[in-house]
């Protein structure tokens, strides 16, 4: 699955680059992610709990950041697995300074999502991949600019992955 | 298909269900038709710990008149919709649309109510609803509310419907004497679910010019929708001329969903010639 | 006494569906015995990956899980799942995946539990860690050097590579007027039956006897293969092929799970029961078709065909299942279908894919054979501005040539190709079609008219035929046995799942004993019951099954007759079998009672010289040459331009099968093969994404047809028996099948000729048709 577009979020270059950069408050931003561990340079480790709704399961999953250019490039590399599926991929992002408070975020991306839930849930995976990530760009958005006023943002607008692509395939 | 082990409570009021949910939280859910629900568990896809089953409530499953409403209660099956006497008489569309739902076991087992609250983007009822103006009554622990189905339909497969909260019932206003409708749907081969379904109704003023236009759509976006480019296009306007022109808007500002069935464009596609076909055949049986 | 009737030819209910519909037949799941245990089966998600480790220990912890094993397990302990079919590069096929798995679906680990629910619980706990590898899902690029090697001991995924070469398609090819090329995509299919796959075993130490219950096409052949993988001997299994839901090819074979439950039941001590859930049997039971042609065809101004050259790429999937890299030969052989094409090569390159396996799927190899020549037919058509049925008139092999030899290497039996034709287009009203079509055409209105002439091969056949490593041949078994109570038994040595020969051969014997057809039972599908047989494929239960029961039939008139002749006084060759009595042919009142025959035949209370006692007879029968049934298939189709969407008009089958026995299940077969051809036309295609994926997992993806998308069926059919067998019959249980995809696809595309479209690969879903149109405007 092929993953791209672009996103403009409401903050410099650096404060988004640095957004981007620190795991404890990326890890507020990937849904249903409750803590990145560390586990080398750029490399983190985390599960995500969709002990969410009615789904239970733990999904496993590593991210390793690579090409870092501050402030403007990385790639990134996912992988992923639980009962019910996995995922696997790796993506770039590229900031670009809009002007002095807005950041172009590029990002391009290819994902292979497998195991039960894309063989019953083909239908769905590319809108609700779509749409995770709005959530998270509109997370990143609210977080940034709750940092700019000086408050912290509200986790929890969006909706974990599983939590949607079990919903999505529950209309089967 | 064996579903991982549950606890099954069988509510007898719409109290006792909304009790049952608030104590088992985030490991409790509804159990209408079990249409939706229990395919995927037996997938185990969803793992409920447990199932409140709400089949029981005798008060949800009836349809009734009230004050100039016809009002569905949320257990009321796709199969007594479709047969129901008022609902043809008033709502005919609603009716006409319940019964090109799945197959008879599943019509005879699916309710308005899991249809609703489910809210999958290839779901039929959702775009009759949307053209008829229903007005969907969600009741919780702290009371209960109406939402129009304008607004209850939130994004992908969320709606207005909180954790916790069950759908009662739906309202209808009868559809006014000579308004033409018809619900147009494009089957997706394999499921039969909507790949594209066109809910559109009219009605005419004296001269023959449309003076209330409704198109709900489903199965192109992530969400269904009321077409309200096509319905601004058409309104005032005599249908013969202006429909086509009217319908080119149908998939305007919509991301379609893909898939192996139908790419995006295609869908798009199809939700303007099935706009453009629904609303001439709405047009055809409109009396002015 | 009332007289009874006679039942070949005439229209009778099948005698399996009344307990078929009140739910009282018996399948693999409804083996239920004391201490089952449930194996629930682990499958890779991953279409190719490295199996670094599998940690079993929670899975295994598990209250009420009783075992719990991974491939390694298995190990020297259960053979190879087998490929009997020749093919260069055979690989390694464990039963349950070692160091790496191949397709999405393969089998990793096996939970053995006292329920399925407590089986799947402990596959939850089964912790297995891949290292992905890249997976190749397209054959033509599994080719290209660099492409991901699934099996490294090969260097590459060829599996093999065949060429029939023939320097008279060259010389064609030079005198040619115009030489058509196409590139035409028989798609990955799923046979999909009622009844997924499913295996009970029950291993009984004291007496060391294994019984297998698996829902299969062919309980002798697993019967052998089993004891090889085992390491049992034939003696020591018994196989039952208990009521089968439909099979189509899929069941041709033999499969892990059989094996495994097999091992387990033998290693437990307690009987193990597996059933294949549908995701399963999408993924994990043998897909069909899946074959790109490159085809060269030489034609003449006048329609003539003078040559048709092919390259083939057939995709077999991750490993070889049964008969997996014999399918394709089929589809070469018979790509001249009804012409009289002279010159014919071709060559076939088999590819392995991170895929299932594909193998035997209704019509096994000659739907792809008969689409191509209907392909070369409508474009020849169309190339030269011909009418498509005057072009088949032209290449059709004259009804005076038969047997007629082929380009192929094949000998036809009998028919009339043309009649065929003749007899479709006048019961669709062909020139009243074409004057609507044309009508229509003028109102912005695309009416297509199809036509499809099928020649296939059933009846399979000399032993010859059949791969060198099979147990077993072509030919059929049959026992009867008439009872002491003048009841009759017959043992088959097929096995049917559909084809209904419980009624087509109590309907044979009875007319032949001259009793009713209540009085005959027929037992099939247990090797313990019935003499080793082949079973049901390739339309093969009554052209073959039903000749080794009229030998058996024979024997066993012969020793009545004789006894009758010593009660009666009369030479034996004056009797006949009527109203169950033996009678003087030349005056049927001089009779004497059948159950007198009997009673002296078992009683034996007077030695009768010359004839033992008892009263049955076994005979193994083995055909001379396949056959060859034929038939024309016409569709009349509507093509919305604005949406793609094709709808049915008329649809005429006119099918030679020969000497029809029972019409009514004649036209069963025929009606569910139509169907399932018009599946592959228009509907169905197992999709795999570029990663391996199986997209396709589910019925709410996989569009099998429902009843309103199919049309209503005009059938018909003409009668040319078959001199091959002495019942002059031919088989029709894939026929439909060959005839309608062509027919279906030759529609859409007559009604699209407008557009200048000449081809679309299938299934013509909507979306297809639609850009076609869309696209050929555009360029318009
Ligand atoms: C084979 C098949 C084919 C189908 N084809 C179609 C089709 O063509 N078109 C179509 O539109 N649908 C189709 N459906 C879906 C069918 O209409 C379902 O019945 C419906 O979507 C859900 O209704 P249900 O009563 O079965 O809900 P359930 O499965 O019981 O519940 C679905 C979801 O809604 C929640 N829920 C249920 N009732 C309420 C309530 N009153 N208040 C709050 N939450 C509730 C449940 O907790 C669950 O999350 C098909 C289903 C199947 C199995």
């Amino acid at each position: 699955m092929k993953l791209s577009g672009e996103q403009v979020l409401s903050a410099p270059r650096e404060r988004v680059w640095d957004l981007f950069n620190n795991p404890e408050r990326l890890s507020k931003l990937i849904p249903g992610c409750e803590k990145l561990d560390v586990l080398g340079p750029d490399e983190y480790g985390g599960t995500i709990n969709v002990g969410v709704a009615s789904v239970k399961g733990i999904y496993s999953g590593k991210l390793k950041l690579e090409d870092k250019r501050a402030p403007e490039h990385y790639k990134m590399v996912v992988d992923g697995k639980g009962k019910q599926g996995f995922m696997r991929g790796s993506g770039t992002l590229d900031l670009e300074a809009k002007d002095r408070n807005l950041t172009v975020v590029k990002y391009n991306g290819d994902v292979q999502i497998g195991g039960p839930l894309v063989q019953v849930g083909q239908r769905v995976i590319d809108s609700a991949a779509k749409m995770m990530l709005g959530q998270f760009f509109a997370a990143a958005d609210a977080e940034l600019k709750a940092e700019a006023a000086g408050t912290v943002a509200r986790q929890g607008i969006f909706i974990n992955f599983w939590r949607w692509l079990v919903r999505l395939l529950s209309g089967k | 298909m064996f579903p991982a082990s549950f606890e099954y409570h069988r509510a007898s009021s719409v109290k006792e269900a909304l009790a049952m949910l608030q104590q088992y939280g985030e490991d409790g859910k509804i159990l209408a038709g079990g249409h939706s629900l229990i395919p995927m568990m037996k997938l185990r896809l969803a793992q409920p710990a447990h199932l409140v089953d709400i089949g029981g409530i005798r008060q949800l499953a009836s349809i009734r008149e009230e004050g100039g409403k016809v009002i569905i209660g949320g257990l009321v099956t796709h199969h007594a919709v479709e047969r129901s006497d008022v609902v043809r008489a008033k709502l005919g569309m609603l009716s006409e649309c319940a019964a090109v739902i799945g197959d008879t076991q599943v019509r005879n087992r699916g309710t308005i109510g899991g249809s609703l609250a489910h809210a999958d983007p290839a779901a039929d009822y959702p775009a009759a609803v949307l053209a008829l103006d229903g007005e969907i009554k969600i009741e919780g622990t702290g009371g209960s509310r109406v939402v129009k189905a304008d607004d209850f339909f939130i994004d992908l497969m969320t709606t207005a419907v909180q954790p916790g909260e069950v759908l009662t019932e739906v309202a209808f206003a009868p559809v006014a004497s000579g308004a033409g409708f018809t619900y147009l749907k494009h089957r997706q081969p394999a499921s039969g679910f909507a790949m594209v379904g066109v809910a559109a109704l009219l009605t005419l003023d004296k001269k023959g010019n449309c003076d209330r236009v409704r198109v709900g759509i489903t199965g192109l976006g992530a969400k269904p929708f009321r077409a309200k480019a096509v319905e601004a296009a058409l309104l005032g306007k005599a249908p013969a001329p202006a429909i086509a022109a009217a319908a080119a808007h149908a998939a305007d500002g919509i991301d379609p969903l893909s898939d192996i069935h139908a790419s995006a464009d295609f869908r798009a596609e199809l939700a303007r010639v099935y706009t453009r076909r629904a609303l001439e055949t709405a047009a055809a049986r409109a009396k002015a | 006494m009332a007289v009874i009737p006679k039942f070949v030819g005439e229209r009778i209910k099948r005698r399996e569906d009344p307990r078929l519909i009140t739910g009282t037949g018996m399948y693999v799941d409804d083996v239920r015995l004391p201490g089952m245990l449930s194996a629930v089966v682990l499958r890779s998600p991953h279409a190719h990956a490295k199996i670094n480790s599998i940690d079993l220990s929670k899975a295994r912890a598990l209250k009420g899980v009783v075992c719990v094993l991974s491939g390694d397990d298995l190990r020297d302990k259960v053979g190879p799942v087998p490929c009997v079919a020749p093919a260069d590069h055979v690989p390694y096929h464990p039963v349950l995946a070692q160091g790496k798995v191949r397709f999405v679906g393969e089998g990793v680990a096996v939970a053995v539990a006292s329920s399925p629910y407590i089986a799947q619980d402990a596959l939850d706990l089964i912790d297995v860690d891949y290292d992905p590898l890249d997976a190749v899902v397209d054959p033509e690029k599994a080719l290209e050097p660099g492409a991901p090697v699934l099996h490294e001991e090969f260097g590459n995924n060829s599996v093999t590579f065949a060429s029939v070469p023939n320097p008279a398609v060259d010389e064609a090819m030079r005198k040619a007027d115009k030489i058509i090329k196409a590139r035409l995509v028989n798609q990955r299919l799923a046979p999909i039956p009622m009844e997924p796959r499913g295996a009970v075993a029950r291993w009984d130490g004291g007496y060391k006897q294994l019984t297998v219950w698996s829902s299969t096409q062919i309980p002798h052949l697993l019967r052998s293969q089993l004891a090889e993988m085992l390491k049992v001997g034939e003696n020591r299994i018994r196989v039952i092929a208990p009521e089968v839901g439909g099979g189509f090819g899929c069941k041709l074979n033999v499969y892990a799970e059989e094996a495994l439950v097999a091992h387990l039941s033998m290693t437990l001590g307690k009987p193990v029961k597996w059933i294949e859930r549908r995701r399963e049997n999408f993924a994990g039971t043998t897909h069909g078709r899946d074959q790109i042609t490159y085809l060269e065809v030489a034609a003449l101004k006048d329609g003539t065909v003078t040559a048709v050259k092919a390259h083939f790429v057939c995709d077999m999937g991750a490993y070889l299942q049964l008969l997996t890299p014999a399918i394709p030969g089929f589809s070469g052989l018979m790509m001249t279908g009804c012409y009289k094409i002279p010159a014919l090569s071709f060559d076939q390159q088999m590819v392995f894919t991170n895929k299932m396996s594909t193998d035997a799927y209704r019509g096994a190899g000659r739907p792809e054979a008969c689409y191509i020549a209907e392909r070369v037919m409508d474009m020849v058509a169309a190339e030269f501005g011909l009418d498509p049925a005057d072009v088949r008139r032209k290449n059709f092999i004259p009804k005076e040539a038969f047997p007629a030899p082929t380009a192929g290497g094949l000998v036809y039996d009998s028919g009339d190709y043309e009649l065929s034709l003749n007899k479709a287009l006048e019961i669709v009203g062909y020139q009243k079609v074409r004057a609507e079509q044309e009508a229509a055409r003028k109102q912005g209105r695309y009416i297509g008219i199809g036509i499809a002439s099928y020649v296939e091969i059933c009846g399979i056949g000399p032993s010859a035929l059949l791969p060198p490593k099979l147990k077993g041949g072509g030919w059929e078994s049959a026992t009867i046995r008439m009872e002491p109570d003048c009841k009759v038994t017959v043992l088959t040595g097929v096995s049917p799942h559909g084809q209904g020969q419980e009624t087509t051969f109590a309907q044979i014997v009875a007319d032949e004993l001259g009793i009713d057809i209540d009085d005959v039972n027929v037992v099939h599908g247990d090797t313990a019951v019935v003499q080793y047989g082949i079973g049901t494929f390739g339309s093969r239960g009554t052209t073959v099954g039903g000749p080794a029961l009229m030998m058996s039939v024979g024997k066993l008139q012969e020793k009545m007759k004789k006894i009758a002749s010593t009660m009666m006084e009369v030479p034996p060759d004056q009797l006949i079998f009527t109203n169950r009595t033996v009678a003087l042919a030349s005056d049927p009142s001089k009779s004497i009672p059948l159950q007198q025959v009997v009673d002296a035949a078992y009683g034996y209370k007077q030695p009768i010289p010359g004839v033992e006692p008892g009263l049955d007879a076994t005979s193994f029968y083995e055909p001379q040459n396949c056959t060859f049934p034929f038939g024309t298939h016409v569709a009349v189709v509507e093509v919305d331009p604005e949406t793609g969407v094709v709808k049915f008009l008329r649809y005429v089958a006119v099918d030679d099968c020969g000497r029809i026995l029972s019409p009514l299940l004649v036209e069963g077969q025929v009606h569910g093969g139509i169907a399932q051809g018009i599946a592959q036309a228009l509907y169905e295609e197992v999709v795999y994404d570029e990663s391996g994926q199986l997209l396709t997992a589910t019925l709410m993806d996989y569009a099998v047809p429902k009843a309103h998308m199919l049309p209503r069926y005009e059938l018909s059919a003409t009668v040319t028996p078959s001199p091959v067998n002495v019942l002059g019959v031919k088989g029709v249980g894939e026929a439909g099948t060959i005839g309608s995809t062509p027919c279906v696809v030759s529609a859409v595309m007559d009604a699209l000729k407008p557009f200048g479209i000449r081809h679309i690969d299938m299934p013509l879903k909507p979306e297809k048709v639609w850009r076609a149109i869309r696209d050929a405007q555009q360029k318009g």
